[in-house]
């Protein structure tokens, strides 16, 4: 769940380490939070040091995409999950990502055409059930699947 | 549609029940219920749990080791739909069933004789070393006490019958 003020870690390299929500985009009947899939806007409250060439830096205030949190809402087939943090990637004022990788798994309750190219750089997105054969036999983390929806 | 199994307990999980739980580096574990995630979340490790399939196999407690757990794997290819096959596997799975579930019970039967035996043993050992448990030192010794008072009361009433 994300609210006013929450502070959420970035899953890309566009050279944020942090950021904090202050305002959430396209909310469902005023709800005051939001969750995997809602845009935010954000501003960066630290840098991460690892990233040579910043695109976002402290004091920004840019556009975020939920990827992944703790207690996602209830999927449509019944599955219900649970990742270890929540995380947020940056994004332009075109709705496309800042970074150019993404790290860690990706949640598969992201609206699929409007974030194609962010569900296509993650290394691992996670559906409810594995309804799909794992193409890729040898990573065990690497799940994507072309037909099983979220 | 797949069945998984739940990481703690290792029982079969449907679709729709459960949870599941990404870890950052993208590994997944599947819960049956609360109780095995709440496990799960306490760090505890599922073959040091009694309760759990994966203590009982390491334990010694069931089988582990057999052909009959061969048909049972994750395959990761989709087979494409013969109706022969699915009626060949159709037929196949009661008998399966029933050749595993005899084998399982062979394992126990003889599992338990075997213990039969030990616990008999240890039994006995227990009684020959442990006899103080049973009647301590103390009681011991304050009967065999009262049987020498008695058995000299008897030799003095004796002598007195005698003098009479």
């Amino acid at each position: 769940m994300v609210q006013m003020r929450t502070v959420l870690r970035v899953a890309d390299n566009s050279g944020a380490k942090t950021v904090r929500c202050i305002n959430i985009l396209r909310r469902q009947r005023q709800r005051p939070s939001g969750n995997v899939g809602s845009e935010l806007v954000v501003s960066v409250t630290a840098n991460d040091r690892s990233v040579t060439n910043k695109k976002a830096k402290k004091g920004e205030i840019h556009r975020a995409l939920v990827i992944r949190s703790k207690n996602e809402p209830l999927r449509k087939d019944g599955g219900f999950m649970r990742t270890g943090e929540t995380a947020a990637i940056l994004l332009n004022a075109d709705g496309a990502p800042l970074g150019t990788r993404i790290r860690g798994p990706v949640s598969a309750a992201l609206d699929r055409k409007r974030f194609l190219k962010v569900l296509s750089l993650s290394r691992a997105t996670l559906f409810s059930t594995l309804a799909c054969p794992n193409r890729n036999a040898g990573t065990s983390y690497r799940i994507r699947t072309r037909y099983s929806q979220g | 549609m797949r069945l998984e199994k739940c990481y703690v307990c290792s029982s079969t999980i449907y679709p729709g029940h459960g949870s599941m739980f990404v870890r950052n580096d993208a590994k997944i574990f599947r819960f049956c219920r609360s109780k095995c995630r709440r496990n799960f979340n306490l760090k505890r490790n599922p073959r040091k749990l009694r309760w759990t399939k994966a203590f009982r196999k390491a334990a010694g407690k069931e089988l582990a080791i057999d052909t009959s757990f061969a048909f049972e794997r994750r395959r990761n290819r989709a087979v494409k739909y013969d109706r022969d096959l699915v009626a060949k596997t159709l037929q196949a799975i009661p008998v399966i069933q029933k050749v595993r579930s005899e084998r399982e019970h062979d394992f126990y039967r003889t599992r338990m004789v075997e213990r039969e035996k030990e616990t008999r043993k240890d039994a006995l050992r227990e009684l020959a070393t442990g006899l103080d448990v049973i009647k301590p030192l103390i009681v011991r010794e304050k009967l065999r006490e009262r049987e020498e008072k008695e058995s000299a009361m008897e030799v003095i009433e004796e002598g007195l019958v005698d003098k009479s």
